[in-house]
């Protein structure tokens, strides 16, 4: 049987924007596209004779948000309704659409009170989710990057400019907090547009298709944006990226699937249900285990054991034994190397750290040297970096300008504790922190200059 | 919640009722509103269904029959007696608006 094949037109359009959908289908019509289906926000047209046809979408009440083919109740509704001179084109949910070439037949629905109650019931059912629900949890990242961004001291400012993590949580999460501002204050602007009228028997008045249209290009705006965000977000996270990257993939096709069998020819209420609990099961599972990958990235890494050497990838900031990745060996038999790499950066400013950790025996101090690159453009971003390592030192000496000359720089810091030696370099926009702690003092020097130089 | 709506009957279900007074489908009923009020009142093929499922829940009209899509509908003594209360209800309206307005 050969496939037909449809023109798929994307509309986004609120539940409460039924009046806008008809004027888009009605135009559509009357250019020669006449609509066979529709999946969500995405409408499908066959080409036909431009024609004028009447589109009407109703909501019926005992309809069910799992249905996607109608029930026995919502068939009856539709049969009456074809009766009457109406042809039913497609159900989703309590939204049914149906059109006519007849001028003559009165609305589907004469009575603005009871369209009025099943559109806000409906509007509320489909949005709570994504205008409310979602944007209220997403206040919580956003007052925690911002708290992060006032209350860091200096290094979290150069971090949040360096890193970029915060910054687009604060931009992601605050587009989509306004979106969901605007996009209920339009709700409530129809719902007290029409109050009066409603109680008055008058018609409902709608949103215009130019309206809708604009508010469209508002959201599919905000949309990318925040798309472009979250891309940012997983490339500044590193290794977390990746595990969170993973678990989208496996939410996409698990969404994919459910949209699918919902959309099967034979889907009825019951077996949507059971896709819908079954699927969104899935989906937490996958959401979960993605949340723990998360967690325990951030807590210990692979282990490869090759020739009696073990190569750990661990977050700087956290411990790792060999008891948490489950070797069950002494721990000073192996020979241990950590070699850590976080390379991250925005417009703004960049931060990039090496670090090497190696411990032959046990018996031996654990030699490590780390070095810090920090670059930024805007002084400001610079002073509070420098400022907030100058916080950190112990003993903060200023070595003259013949090391600094000697180190092609411009000022040279340093730090000097019993086996540790740290060296603040600045140059221009550029700060190089350098620090080492090794069992000789003399072996750190050398190797901490010829890693500078 | 139903029946309590139903105390008092609004425009439309007072129109609805009045061409219920034989079997008829809902296209008749739709055209026979249309034709009583003058073109006055139009009642839309989702409107009606919503009213029709009420007015069968309260045993104002009854089913008569099933062709295929096509279900008839004929009015109920009880809905009669409903549509006749309302109509004296409404004769008495007029009757007391008469007599105020006259004097004025």
């Amino acid at each position: 049987m050969k496939k037909t094949k449809y023109i798929r037109k994307f509309f986004w359009a609120e539940p409460y924007d039924i009046k806008a959908i008809e004027e888009f289908l009605e135009q559509k019509a009357a250019e020669g596209l006449m609509l066979v289906k529709f999946r969500g926000k995405f409408y499908y047209f066959e080409e036909c004779e431009p024609k004028k046809v009447r589109f009407q979408i109703d909501y019926f009440k005992k309809a069910m948000v799992f249905d996607t083919n109608p029930e026995l109740e919502t068939r009856k509704y539709i049969d009456f309704c074809e009766e009457c001179g109406w042809t039913y084109l497609q159900g989703e949910g309590k939204m049914q659409i149906f059109y006519t070439e007849d001028e003559t037949i009165p609305p589907l629905q004469t009575d603005s009170k009871a369209l009025f109650r099943n559109i806000i019931k409906n509007t509320l059912i489909f949005t709570c989710i994504q205008w409310i629900f979602l944007p209220l949890t997403q206040l919580i990242n956003l007052g925690s990057s911002i708290h992060r961004l006032l209350y860091g001291g200096p290094y979290g400012i150069a971090n949040f400019f360096a890193g970029g993590f915060d910054m687009l949580c604060i931009g992601i999460f605050g587009i989509y907090i306004l979106l969901s501002i605007y996009m209920n204050a339009r709700f409530v602007e129809f719902i007290l547009r029409n109050v009066k009228r409603v109680k008055a028997g008058e018609e409902l008045q709608f949103f215009s298709h130019k309206n809708v249209v604009r508010s469209r290009n508002t959201v599919v705006t905000a949309v990318v944006l925040m798309m472009f965000g979250v891309i940012g977000m997983f490339m500044s996270l590193g290794q977390m990226g990746v595990y969170i990257g993973i678990m989208c993939a496996g939410v996409i096709p698990v969404i994919l699937l459910m949209s699918l069998l919902i959309y099967w020819k034979k889907a009825n209420r019951t077996f949507n249900i059971v896709v819908n609990v079954v699927g969104s099961i899935v989906l937490c599972a996958i959401m979960l285990g993605g949340t723990l990958g998360v967690v325990l990235g951030m807590f210990g890494g692979t282990v490869k054991g090759e020739d009696g050497t073990i190569y750990i990838t661990s977050n700087d900031s956290v411990p790792v034994t060999l008891e948490m990745l489950g070797v069950n060996k002494d721990e000073y038999s192996y020979q241990y190397e950590d070699k850590e790499v976080e390379e991250k950066g925005t417009p703004l400013a960049s931060q990039n750290c090496y670090s090497h950790f190696l411990m032959s025996d046990g018996e031996e101090e654990l030699p490590y040297y780390s070095m810090e690159i920090f670059e930024s453009r805007f002084d400001w971003i610079n002073d509070k970096y420098r400022e907030a390592w100058q916080h950190w030192g112990i003993e903060t000496t200023k070595l003259n300008q013949d090391v600094a000359e000697a180190w092609a720089a411009d000022e040279i810091y340093m730090v000097k504790g019993e086996y540790v030696e740290r060296f603040m370099i600045i140059k221009e926009n550029k700060t190089v922190i350098i620090e080492g702690t090794y069992p000789d003092t003399d072996k750190a020097k050398t190797e901490l200059s010829s890693l500078y130089q | 919640m139903a029946r309590e709506q139903l105390q008092t009957l609004t425009e439309p279900m007072y129109y609805i009722l009045l061409s219920m007074q034989e079997e008829s489908c809902g296209v008749d009923i739709m055209r026979k509103v249309e034709s009583i009020s003058k073109g006055r009142i139009k009642v839309g093929a989702g409107t009606l269904y919503g009213l029709l499922d009420k007015f069968l829940m309260a045993g104002i009209i009854q089913e008569t029959k099933v062709e295929g899509r096509k279900r008839s509908y004929i009015i109920t003594l009880k809905g009669m007696e409903m549509l006749r209360k309302e109509y004296e209800r409404l004769a008495v309206m007029i009757k007391d608006g008469e007599q105020v307005l006259k004097e004025i």
